[in-house]
C-alpha cells in the first residue's frame, strides 16, 4: 500500500534490540521479562510489518509497539500486587511530616526538599538523572513503580491506570503521592547528593 | 487529622494569623500538588496551596521538584543514544542469536 517499506526483518535485532531492551529494563527492571517483550515486540513488528507507513520512523515504529507491550505486562502482573497494603501511614520510617505538637503537618527538618538547581538544557545533566532514576525506580516498592512507569513515564491518564490495574481513585492518589514522595527524596539523596542545609 | 491544627510560628512559616485558619500544612500541601499532577483541584484547595506555597520555601521546592521530574521524563537519552552504562542492561549475543532465529523462523 504505502512506497514506505520496512527494512528486513533479517537486520532489526542488530538494529534495534539493544535499544527495545534498555526501554524495556528501565520500566520493567527485570532482565528475563524485559526479555520477552522485546520478544514478543519483534513477532507483533513481523505480522504488522505491512501496516508500517513510514510516517515516523522505523525506531518510533518499534518502540510504539513496545510500549504497549510493557503496558500489557504490567497490567498482568499487577494481579500479583497488593495495591491495598499502602495505608497512608503504614511505614514510620518513611514519615516525612512531624506527626504530633505544634509543628504537626510541617516536613521533618531532615526530609525537606532542597534546591536541584538544574540546568534545563545540560544532555550530561539528563543522562545522570535517568541513570539514578533507574536506581531509584528500583529501590520502590513494586507496586508503587509501576503506577509511577505508567504516570509519568508513559503518560498514561489516571482513569486509565485504575481500569487497567483495578484499583479505585483514591487508592491510586496515595499511591502515585507516596511514589513521588520516595522518589524525589531517592533522586536527591543519590543523585543531587546534598546533605540538606536545615 | 481533618481537625485544622495551628501551623507553627517557625521562622520559615511568617504568615498572618488569622490565615493560619484556612492555610493546609505542608502534608496537606504535599498531597493536594501530587494531586494537581493528575487532575483539577477544586477552587479552595488551589487556593489553599497557592497561599501556602507564598509563606513556605519548602513546599515551593516540592512542587518545583515534581515540575523537574515529569519535565526530564519527556526526554529519554535512550532515545537520543544508547549508551546508559549499566551492565544488566546488555543484551547476550546469545539472547540476540534465539530472537533472529525466531524472527527468521515466523517471516
Amino acid at each position: 500500500m504505502s512506497e514506505n517499506k520496512i527494512s528486513d526483518p533479517s537486520t532489526w535485532v542488530d538494529k534495534y534490540s539493544e535499544l527495545l531492551f534498555k526501554y524495556a529494563m528501565m520500566r520493567l527492571n527485570n532482565s528475563s521479562v524485559a526479555e520477552d517483550v522485546v520478544q514478543e515486540t519483534f513477532m507483533a513488528a513481523l505480522k504488522a510489518k505491512d501496516n508500517f507507513s513510514g510516517n515516523s520512523s522505523e525506531q518510533t515504529w518499534f518502540v510504539a509497539i513496545l510500549k504497549n507491550k510493557i503496558i500489557d505486562h504490567i497490567r498482568k502482573a499487577s494481579r500479583e500486587i497488593n495495591f491495598e497494603d499502602i495505608a497512608p501511614d503504614s511505614s514510620d520510617a518513611e514519615s516525612y511530616f512531624i506527626k504530633s505538637g505544634a509543628m504537626a503537618g510541617n516536613w521533618v527538618p531532615e526530609k525537606r526538599p532542597v534546591d536541584w538547581k538544574l540546568d534545563s538544557n545540560n544532555l550530561a545533566e539528563q543522562k545522570e538523572f535517568w541513570k539514578f532514576l533507574q536506581y531509584c525506580l528500583s529501590v520502590l516498592p513494586k507496586n508503587m513503580a509501576m503506577v509511577f512507569v505508567l504516570r509519568e513515564m508513559e503518560e498514561e491518564e489516571p482513569e486509565k491506570i485504575c481500569n487497567d490495574l483495578k484499583i479505585d481513585p483514591t487508592n491510586l492518589r496515595v499511591i502515585i503521592y507516596r511514589a513521588r514522595l520516595q522518589l524525589r527524596k531517592c533522586l536527591e539523596k543519590n543523585w543531587i547528593g546534598i546533605e540538606n542545609e536545615c | 487529622m481533618s481537625a485544622k491544627k495551628p501551623l507553627d510560628d517557625d521562622k520559615k512559616h511568617k504568615m498572618p494569623g488569622i490565615m493560619n485558619l484556612f492555610m493546609p500544612t505542608c502534608e496537606e500541601v504535599s498531597h493536594l500538588t501530587s494531586q494537581s499532577f493528575d487532575e483539577k483541584l477544586s477552587f479552595r484547595q488551589k487556593l489553599g496551596v497557592k497561599i501556602h506555597l507564598m509563606f513556605c520555601k519548602w513546599c515551593r521546592l516540592y512542587k518545583k521538584q515534581l515540575t523537574q521530574i515529569r519535565s526530564l521524563m519527556k526526554n529519554d537519552p535512550l532515545l537520543i543514544d544508547t549508551d546508559l552504562e549499566k551492565p544488566e542492561f546488555n543484551l547476550s549475543n546469545d539472547f540476540k542469536n534465539r530472537l533472529k532465529k525466531s524472527i527468521e523462523d515466523n517471516e
